[in-house]
């Protein structure tokens, strides 16, 4: 029976404040021993970090590997050959070339295809993870895997996992912060970035990117209320609610109330005060192609995220697609994956290049990830054949954070079907993620309807050649 | 404190990233944690036990273990150094160096390793005990009189703890309502209580609450949070299910009926077999069925994807009734034996079995021709009124087939016999007369949805709905069946092929339009189809449509001008070299073409004798006058000579002239008798429909090694639990029982009287919803997890209670309630405190916010706002369109009409339209098991207070009703403090309040309360 055990538990639920990994520092191992939502835990090791908050770009639909960062001469040479293998909706075509063309770039020569010149220019900072391997080949439960681990619904989502172990830096901000595409939300809509069964203070929250207005739910005062007026009733509150913590003194939880309401008063002022991306230069806002049609919406949220990174915010999901604009290419590869390409590029690599500039690349992990790749065999023929799912084999890639650029980690096959060498599970990407930030991905555990769940499922290496 | 504690997260992170990591876990921690469950006292696998030294030296099979200070020698660092051991989980390098470093240093072992797994002996497996409540002299004589206060109080006493005085009455009215119907007691009911002096009054009032309607919506919420109540399916698309909420009402009803808690889960677990059967119990089902599905996966051409979707739908089952009954978590047995309890592997697969024949009413099923899986229903028919209603269908419809196949052969006899103009005889040829029978081959149609055949031509029944997918949750809808004309399944192996087909063109459509088409049905997506598809657009035409587009292909005829009022003639032939050629009117529709042959895909498509079907889709722009399938590819020549002969279209005027009078008049005769058994048929009432368990035939059940659905292991039968004592795990059921036998067979030994966990699991939920946590604090899981209660005797004393008062819920809540220990106050003591931090022993009644439900049902209540109707079809506060995406969405929307006035419990729970509010007070997405809420604290949480639509709405309300209520401003101000926290305010409040409303308006006052602390938590 510890005393220890119920300040922890508040200090979980209380205004999105504490990290797990600062609970189990500030708190005497034995206490966290005997407290029931962690058995597993003990005395936490951590290692050093060398990333203290995550950047992670999802490419929606599955982005082809063959056709921006796995080139495959092989494939060429065999361009129109019939290959036998299964497919997600049957009847695979005949092996399809990449239609552009790849070239080495940057001092490490990394191959990186046409369709992403700009990315391709900030080669010696990419590393690559040729050889990902995902559990599913449907869109839902593949991108459920990549943020969460299960293909499942109802698993905590990464960001919240890593909000979860780490905390926040800025009390005044959400520690885990999701831009969605402004056409449209991925499958499975928030399921997608959900604290599941982990308490809600590590919830991602949504930003309104879509629309004018609040770009967090009810962030304004109503239009029908006066500042004034909400001034005075906030005081009255603020009074009321202290007279009432007071009276009754050891609910901690009545403290932490009154600290929310100032903490949501601050983001009232501090969340447009970010999203006002005219405070930005000229010069800063081209760099991300912001103002032009094709890269505007990813540019203003890559923008949007290295503005919250800045101030603290820990995790930062990009969507770059959702249900009905998406790298989703069945039919007409070419005419897709040009316009995808052309939107994802740009954005990015400013991004990139942004975050280097400011000093912010070294302790920021940036991941570029999608749910899988797509087929060396095409689906359909002729102008208008696509590539289907290919979850067996496809490419990620990371950046900062202490990864060293410039590399390819894993190989795939000659046509990219499956890895040749080193694959690399989502188990092992959270894994290596978690490590990075510090964290061990088999002891950041928290207990739910009997098992000590884990972002890992009960898999999950940590790719140690990733590491600089 | 908690200023500190601040303080120090501030600096947190910086001190955090200085600190040097702590040792890693020694040598015997990782030996627990990673060899201990196969190599430790219960399980020895290969005779090992690694649990003490002179063990592991002793070794196993294969010798001893280890050699201190060889590592060299030892046989552990070898096999693990192998990547042998653990078997599919190689250990981490760092690891591997402790223990090498360890056995180097002569490996010690301070103590034997503990296995921190339960055994056979575990006490939540052991039948109930017996015990008498214990006597404490030293309690006061209120605390002597219930065997709960007696259990309670003597549990404090060891630890040297008093319980609390007595709550106040005000406090203990709010608590208490709180806890039963989730809503704030009104003021004249507070009124009432102080003021009742009779010594009773109390039990009066729990007496009232109980009885309540509203008792029933408040318990139904927290049973809703076990199932993972979703109206919607999930993944991909998220479909809504509009049939899902007849099992709320069922909650509802059966908690306010005070159903035997075992009937009650009987019902849900076999309701549709368990006699008696009623439209109640089948409803009850439901809470097998309402797990996430995944309707896109369903359908993979990928096999072992499809299984693997399966097997996840029935561990999620499994999961839900084990943690929900049994408070067993049983499903972590699906990959391996339980790594916590003693359940094998094998014992999950035995569960299963009983269940393997359970799926979600999806509609329709591949077997139909329709490659799709939608929400939908099941018919709420007892087996009485499913024989009585099939008897009576099946009667007219025998007369209606005779009727039909009459009509049928008088117009026939008048219609040539064969096709005119030179082409060949089709295989088959349907002519749409009165119904869907085809000519020549046997391949009539089915019709489903909305698709008929009317007055010579299949037609979209008018005046419906366009969407399919788009249901709008009537209980007298049909359902969200595709309108199709399903033929019968072709006898005959079909290569060179033909399909032709007249259309009356009613309007031009504006989407690609599907007509008529040739399909097979095994692969799922990757089935084969070839159909006469147009394709509207820039160059509009008629096309062949195959799946994957591999066949498809503008074959360059000029554009097609549809013109309303007209017909249009369209065949498409396939040739064995694959050549396909479309015709338009008789002449070619561009050039015939030939898709890539070195494509399997896209070559002549053989479609298999037995698999293969015609399907018609029924749509509002196209009446199909007359279809013929051939089974050859008929030429140029042919296709110009069948169009130039035409079709003899029903004309009953036309035929009727070729008839004799006598035909004519029986023709007459025979279409009234057909209109009037159509309209019978047409106006049996429609049975209700409900998200309830569909039955499928039952597949043999196999141990999946490792859990995975392509390593088949040994068949087994349904059995219970062998951990469990006191009853027997044995079933006793022939092999041949049927789904409903076994199922019904697992549900009696799940809610066995004898099965100690049935009654533990539910008597410690409730006293968990009474005082903040149950005795044991993982609701779900009564396992190792779960740990040890903290008053085993008092938990077996009111399991054993509950079940000789005949399962009655309300008669346990009613025990709870009347206890001095639900009555204590919530008085804060720092000693007690310092003990028990957590107030696990009840020193005190916790004191809590409110749940997410209570807080908006309270806001409606106390702004006079609540719209108190029961039951019936889920709010709906969105819009379901088509929001930029291909797909449907649910758009949030905040209109202010009275059915969103309803309690929360009324609200539709879609997966992904949860209210930002609603989940920033701790609501769980609906997917999510949750047998305990929490109850965080979040900037978020307070924006949504301070400034959500739905909080502007009732401030405004409740400002509305005080002035209605209220003459002048105190009597207001003083009204308000008693709606909204069942007190006066006093005189600082007083003064306070009285500038508010003078400076900022009475609204201003409002919203204060409504956000305040004293009126968002009980104490």
């Amino acid at each position: 029976m510890s005393a220890k055990f119920s300040r922890r538990q508040l200090l979980l639920d209380a205004a999105g404040g504490f990290g797990w990994l600062a609970l189990a520092s500030m708190l005497p191992s034995s206490a966290l021993r005997s407290a029931a939502a962690s058995p597993t835990a003990g005395s936490m090791p951590h290692f050093k970090p060398r990333a203290k908050r995550v950047i992670q770009i999802f490419a929606v639909g599955g982005m082809s590997h063959l056709d921006t960062f796995d080139f495959k001469p092989e494939l060429h040479k065999r361009d129109g050959k019939p290959y036998a293998m299964p497919t997600f909706f049957g009847q695979g075509g005949n092996l399809r070339a990449c239609p552009w063309e790849f070239r080495r770039h940057g001092q490490s020569g990394l191959w990186v295809s046409s369709l992403l010149p700009h990315l391709a220019a900030q080669a010696d900072r990419l590393t690559l993870l040729r050889s990902m391997v995902a559990k599913s080949a449907n869109h839902m439960p593949a991108v459920a895997q990549m943020n969460t681990g299960f293909i499942l619904t109802g698993f905590p989502a990464m960001g919240a996992w890593v909000t979860y172990g780490l905390g926040t830096e800025n009390q005044d901000l959400p520690a885990f912060v999701v831009l969605p595409d402004p056409h449209s939300h991925p499958w499975g809509g928030s399921a997608q970035w959900t604290n599941g069964f982990l308490p809600a203070t590590v919830q991602g929250t949504a930003l309104r990117t879509h629309a004018d207005g609040d770009p967090v739910p009810d962030l304004t005062t109503p239009d029908s209320v006066s500042a004034t007026a909400r001034k005075g009733a906030a005081a009255w509150l603020r009074e009321m609610n202290r007279s009432y913590a007071n009276a009754h003194p050891g609910d901690s939880s009545l403290q932490a109330r009154i600290r929310s309401y100032e903490v949501a008063a601050k983001m009232q002022l501090s969340v447009p005060e970010i999203a006002d991306l005219n405070q930005e230069s000229e010069a800063t806002r081209r760099l991300y192609g912001h103002g032009e049609e094709a890269t505007q919406d990813l540019a203003k949220n890559c923008l949007l995220a290295r503005r919250l990174v800045e101030r603290g915010v820990r995790f930062v999901q990009i969507y770059h697609g959702g249900s009905g604009k998406d790298w989703d290419a069945h039919s007409s590869l070419v005419k897709n994956h040009e316009k995808m390409a052309r939107e994802y590029d740009r954005p990015i690599a400013g991004l990139l290049a942004d975050l280097q500039g400011r000093g912010l690349l070294e302790d920021t992990l940036v991941l570029g990830v999608t749910e899988f790749g797509r087929t060396p065999v095409a689906q359909g023929t002729g102008a208008t054949a696509g590539r289907d799912h290919h979850p067996s084999c496809f490419t990620c890639w990371m950046a900062g954070g202490g990864v060293s650029g410039g590399q390819a980690y894993g190989a795939s096959d000659e046509l990219g079907y499956e890895p040749a060498s080193d694959p690399v599970t989502i188990y092992d990407l959270h894994a290596t993620a978690l490590h990075l930030l510090g964290l061990d991905h088999e002891r950041l555990t928290f207990y739910h309807n009997g098992i000590n769940r884990r972002l890992t499922d009960v898999h999950g290496h940590v790719v140690r050649g990733l590491i600089g | 404190m908690f200023q500190a504690l601040f303080i120090a997260m501030l600096l947190h992170c910086g001190a955090l990233y200085a600190a040097p990591g702590p040792p890693a876990p020694n040598a015997t921690e990782i030996l627990e944690r990673r060899c201990i469950q196969c190599h430790g006292p219960s399980v020895q696998q290969g005779h090992l036990d690694l649990s003490t030294r002179a063990s592991a030296l002793r070794g196993g099979t294969r010798g001893p273990a280890l050699a201190p200070g060889d590592p060299g020698g030892s046989l552990l660092v070898a096999r693990i150094l192998g990547d042998e051991m653990p078997p599919g989980s190689p250990l981490p390098a760092d690891e591997r160096q402790d223990l090498r470093e360890w056995i180097v240093a002569g490996a010690a072992w301070p103590e034997p390793i503990e296995e921190r797994r339960a055994g056979l002996d575990w006490w939540s497996l052991q039948p109930l005990g017996s015990h008498a409540p214990p006597t404490s002299e030293s309690a006061p004589p209120d605390w002597q009189a219930s065997a709960i206060d007696r259990w309670i109080f003597s549990r404090l006493a060891t630890e040297g703890l008093l319980p609390a005085p007595p709550a106040g009455r005000r406090d203990l009215i709010r608590r208490v309502s709180y806890t039963l119907i989730g809503l704030p007691p009104e003021p004249a009911q507070i009124e009432a209580f102080l003021n009742d002096a009779s010594p009773d009054a109390y039990e009066r009032l729990v007496d009232r609450l109980l009885a309540s309607p509203h008792y029933g919506e408040r318990w139904a919420r927290h049973w809703l949070d076990l199932v993972r109540f979703a109206e919607s399916e999930g993944f991909e698309r998220d479909l809504p299910r509009e049939h899902a909420w007849p099992y709320r009402d069922y909650l509802i009803r059966s908690f306010n009926d005070d159903k035997p808690y075992r009937q009650f889960a009987i019902e849900q677990l076999a309701g549709d077999v368990a006699e008696p059967v009623t439209h109640d119990s089948i409803v009850a089902t439901t809470m097998l069925t309402l797990g996430p599905v995944d309707a896109v996966g369903l359908t993979s051409a990928l096999a072992d994807e499809r299984a693997l979707i399966r097997e996840d739908l029935l561990e999620d089952m499994l999961g839900t009734v084990t943690q929900t009954f049994l408070g067993l978590t049983v499903n972590c047995a699906r990959c391996h034996d339980h790594k916590f309890d003693p359940i094998a592997q094998e014992e999950y697969y035995q569960m299963k079995a009983a269940f393997q024949a359970v799926w979600p009413p999806t509609q329709p099923v591949p077997e139909a021709g329709l490659d799709i899986f939608l929400p939908h229903g099941r018919p709420l028919l007892t087996p009485r009124e499913k024989q009585d209603r099939d008897q009576r269908i099946a009667g007219v419809e025998r007369r209606l087939e005779q009727i039909e196949s009459e009509l049928g052969d008088l117009y026939r006899r008048v219609r040539p016999a064969d096709v005119d103009g030179g082409a060949p005889s089709p295989l088959a040829r349907w002519t749409f007369d009165v119904d869907g029978r085809s000519d020549f081959a046997p391949l009539h149609l089915r019709f489903l949805g909305d698709a008929e055949a009317h007055s010579g031509a299949f037609r979209k029944i008018p005046g419906r709905d366009e969407s399919p997918d788009l249901p709008q949750g009537d209980q007298d809808d049909p359902g969200i069946v595709p309108n199709f004309g399903v033929s019968a399944l072709i006898a005959s192996d079909i290569a060179e092929k033909t399909l032709e087909a007249w259309l009356e063109v009613d309007s031009i459509p504006k989407k690609a339009q599907t007509v008529m088409e040739l399909r097979s049905l095994s692969g799922f997506r990757g089935a084969s189809v070839d159909a006469i598809r147009f394709v509207p657009g820039d160059s509009p035409r008629w096309e062949n449509y195959s799946i994957g587009s591999f066949r498809s292909q503008d074959s360059g005829g000029s554009d097609e001008a549809l013109e309303p009022g007209k017909r249009v003639h369209v065949a498409i032939s396939y040739r064995n070299d694959g050549t396909i050629t479309v015709f338009r009117d008789g002449e070619l529709h561009g050039k015939p073409y030939l898709p890539d042959p070195s494509v399997p895909a896209s070559r002549l498509q053989i479609y298999r004798s037995g698999d293969a079907l015609v399907r018609f889709e029924a749509n509002q722009h196209f009446r199909v006058s007359e279809a013929r399938l051939y089974d050859e590819a008929l030429s140029a020549d042919q296709v110009a000579a069948s169009y130039a002969a035409g079709i003899e279209n029903f004309d009953a005027a036309r035929l009727g002239e070729r008839m004799p009078p006598s035909e004519r008049e029986r023709i007459a005769t025979l279409e009234v008798e057909r209109e009037r058994l159509a309209a019978e048929l047409k106006g049996l009432p429609k049975p209700k429909l409900a998200y309830a368990a569909a039955i499928r035939p039952s597949e043999p059940t196999h141990v999946l090694l490792g859990g995975k659905v392509d390593q088949v292991g040994r068949q087994v039968g349904p059995a219970g639990l062998s951990c469990v004592q006191g009853l027997r795990a044995d079933l006793d059921l022939s092999p041949r029982a049927d789904d409903g036998e076994r199922r019904l067979a697992m549900a009696e030994w799940i809610a066995h009287p004898s099965n100690p966990l049935f009654a533990r699991a539910i008597v410690n939920r409730v006293w968990q919803h009474h005082f903040g946590h149950g005795f044991v604090t993982n609701p779900s899981d009564l396992g190792f997890n779960g740990g040890q209660p903290t008053h085993p005797g008092l938990l077996d004393w009111l399991a054993s209670d509950f079940v000789r008062q005949g399962w009655s819920l309300k008669a346990l809540h009613k025990r709870v309630l009347m206890s001095r220990a639900f009555r204590q106050s919530s008085r804060f003591d720092p000693s007690a405190a310092a003990q028990d931090a957590d107030n696990r022993l009840l020193w005190r009644f916790l004191p809590r916010r409110l749940d997410a439900e209570s807080v908006r049902d309270s806001m409606l209540a106390v702004s006079g706002d609540l719209n108190r109707a029961f039951n019936g079809p889920s709010f709906r506060p969105f819009e379901y369109g088509d929001a930029r995406g291909s797909l449907k969405r649910y758009l949030l929307t905040h209109g202010d009409t009275p059915d969103r006035r309803r309690r929360t419990v009324y609200r539709m729970n879609v997966i992904t339209a949860g209210d930002p509010m609603l989940e920033a007070l701790d609501c769980p997405l609906p997917a999510v098991k949750t047998p305990q809420r929490r109850s965080t604290t979040t900037a978020l949480q307070a924006l949504s207070l301070m400034n959500s639509a739905f909080v502007q709405q009732r401030v405004e309300g409740f400002g509305a009703r005080l002035r209605r209520e209220s003459p002048q401003r105190d009597a207001r101000i003083r009204r308000a403090f008693a709606l909204a926290y069942g007190r006066s305010p006093n005189g600082r409040e007083m003064a306070s309040s009285r500038r508010l409303v003078q400076d900022h308006g009475l609204e201003s006052l409002c919203w204060g309360l409504l956000n305040s602390s004293e009126f968002l938590y009980v104490r």
